[in-house]
């Protein structure tokens, strides 16, 4: 029952992650339309933006925040395999779900650290040198990235203790 | 708790954590939390939030997201099949032809594709059936898409390049244009290795079919698209019309434009090229934010203070001082990925070089050329394991090995030409407008 529920919890979660990949695109086609517009509009009509790479910079972190779980999904984040590929199958597959378990533990104690210092942001009505509008919004969306990051790592361990144990 | 035993202990859990295969990210976080916890107590992490913000809140970091996407945009439309048609028909003519013109391709495929392991790919995929097909020698020819490879990260815009410019804070457009002439001279002596090879013993290499002049200059419009794109970004940084930054933003619309204009714009090409740069994105800021924790305890363990003492306390030359670091970074590449050791190379090397009155941008293009070592050094050089699947089934990985082993000693010789002629490095941002 419990394994179940935790099974259709985590599938959630790795559809969650699919969809914040679309949003992370769209951030960047954001970076790129914004910085075009500013060079158009510093090249030729000599009149650059005030906002352009503040908000650009802006959008690069949130880029990194939605795509950070979908990637790990894919298996793009770097790791040295020297030692699980040389393992046998079963092995191997338990030790990245270790690893993975590992992952989860510090994605999430990254995830409060942030979370305090979004907060102190909050408190302190922190706001963005150019844009002069409040960082605390963009501080909790990095919260909420790398919170499915470490949820993303927790389907991980568990789709590789499964195959560890067939 | 002593800063040598929090050194120690830290070295051992990076060790442990990375072999383990755990992501590089965690895996530098995690020896940041120990060796701050260590020395300041684990209590100290609540206060250091702040840190993964600071990490990828950059502005200078928005070169990545355009060059990358600049990259695959050319790569997943099917430009860089064509520079390697471009490279043969021009120099497939000469002794060990299908050898010279894959590592011109290599370096020229650094434009395209800042991604080594790109690069080994597609050439391996492309010329191995034909090296095999004509009978080239296999140690020769594996060796050669090996090290071909690692060429991509000398030739900007490339990655590496832009993460040595933010982690030791230099002038990215400088670090183009000083990678500029090595990039060449390094390609140049992998051909001049071939060369001398093959026409020392011919068999090595049979001979390749020669092709008439038309053929030649026809070839020469595959190489339209990619001299407009660099004409577009490094031409306008030299003459200081823009900044790396916007020239990356320009180069990645541009690319959109050519691939409209070559009538070649795709929805599985475009898909393909966002998903490679998100995944380039983040796996690049992940890795800062790992970095910025290991960061904070390589600094509060004065790590940096105890190498510039004991290095002065040797009493040896600059010179000599350079080797044992390019010994250590050639030997920590055996068992670290490229971007593992350059986190760790530069907050560790880059202040006791600037100490030791190197110039950074000089010692930012031998440090992206050591870690690229790191790709063909056994056993974890990925380049290895990519050129052993393209290979034929019957190939050895020590086949590999012992084919890459030479031109290994060629980017030693590459070495000792930077350390004894620095103006190969210098000379050409020095002629830059800005």
């Amino acid at each position: 029952m419990f394994a179940n529920t935790l099974d259709t919890l985590l599938r959630y979660i790795d559809r969650a992650n699919v969809f914040l990949k679309w949003l992370s695109y769209l951030c960047l086609g954001f970076i790129l339309l914004v910085m075009g517009y500013e060079i158009v509009l510093r090249y030729i009509f000599n009149s650059p933006t005030k906002f352009a790479f503040e908000s650009a910079t802006i959008a690069q972190v949130v880029l990194v925040s939605l795509g950070a779980g979908y990637v790990l999904r894919e298996e793009g984040h770097v790791s040295i395999s020297l030692v699980t590929e040389r393992l046998p199958a079963r092995q191997s597959n338990k030790l990245t779900g270790i690893t993975s378990l590992i992952g989860f533990f510090m994605s999430a104690w990254l995830t409060y650290l942030l979370l305090d210092s979004a907060l102190f942001s909050w408190k302190r009505e922190e706001i963005l040198e150019t844009l002069s509008i409040p960082v605390y919004p963009f501080k909790f969306l990095l919260v909420l990235g790398l919170a499915f990051l470490s949820l993303q790592f927790l389907v991980r361990s568990r789709q590789y203790f499964n195959k560890g144990k067939n | 708790m002593e800063p040598n035993v929090a050194i120690l202990i830290g070295f051992l859990v990076l060790m442990v954590s990375l072999m383990s295969g755990l992501p590089i990210f965690l895996a530098l976080t995690l020896t940041g939390f120990v060796g701050i916890g260590l020395l300041e107590g684990f209590g100290m992490l609540n206060n250091l939030g702040y840190l993964i913000w600071g990490a990828i809140f950059k502005w200078t970091l928005l070169a990545i997201p355009g060059f990358v996407f600049m990259g695959a945009m050319l790569f997943h439309h099917g430009f860089g099949r064509q520079l390697y048609d471009t490279c043969y028909k021009w120099l497939g003519r000469f002794p060990g032809g299908l050898l010279i013109s894959s590592t011109a391709m290599s370096a020229l495929f650094g434009f395209i594709s800042g991604s080594a392991m790109a690069g080994v790919a597609t050439i391996g995929s492309i010329a191995i059936p034909e090296v095999e097909k004509r009978g080239y020698d296999r140690k020769l020819s594996l060796g050669a898409f090996t090290i071909g490879g690692t060429l991509a990260a000398l030739i900007p815009p490339s990655v590496m390049m832009i993460l040595y410019a933010v982690l030791a804070e230099v002038s990215l457009g400088k670090l183009f244009f000083a990678s500029i002439l090595p990039g060449l001279l390094l390609s140049g002596l992998i051909i001049l290795y071939i060369f001398l090879r093959v026409l020392f013993n011919p068999a090595l290499a049979p001979p390749s079919p020669s092709f008439s002049w038309a053929e030649r200059f026809h070839s020469l419009i595959g190489l339209l698209p990619v001299i407009i794109v660099f004409l577009v970004v490094l031409g306008g940084i030299y003459i200081g019309v823009w900044s790396a930054i916007e020239a990356a933003s320009a180069g990645a619309l541009f690319s959109v434009v050519l691939c409209l204009a070559y009538r070649r714009l795709n929805w599985n090409g475009v898909k393909e090229s966002l998903y490679m740069t998100v995944r380039v994105c983040v796996m690049v800021y992940m890795i800062l934010i790992g970095a910025a924790f290991l960061n904070h305890f390589i600094y509060i363990a004065g790590i940096n203070d105890m190498l510039s003492n004991f290095i002065n306390s040797l009493d040896i030359s600059k010179t000599l001082v350079m080797v044992c670091i390019l010994l250590i970074m050639t030997a920590l590449g055996c068992v670290l990925d490229v971007i593992a050791l350059m986190m760790l190379s530069i907050p560790v090397f880059a202040p006791l070089m600037a100490d030791l009155g190197f110039d950074l941008v000089w010692f930012g293009i031998i440090v992206i050329s050591s870690v690229e070592l790191a790709l063909i050094t056994p056993p974890v050089g990925v380049n290895l394991y990519i050129i052993k699947d393209l290979a034929p089934p019957d190939t050895k990985m020590s086949d590999i090995i012992w084919g890459v082993l030479p031109y290994i000693l060629v980017v030693w010789v590459f070495f000792a030409l930077l350390l004894f002629f620095p103006e190969i490095v210098y000379w050409l941002p020095s002629t830059m407008k800005h």
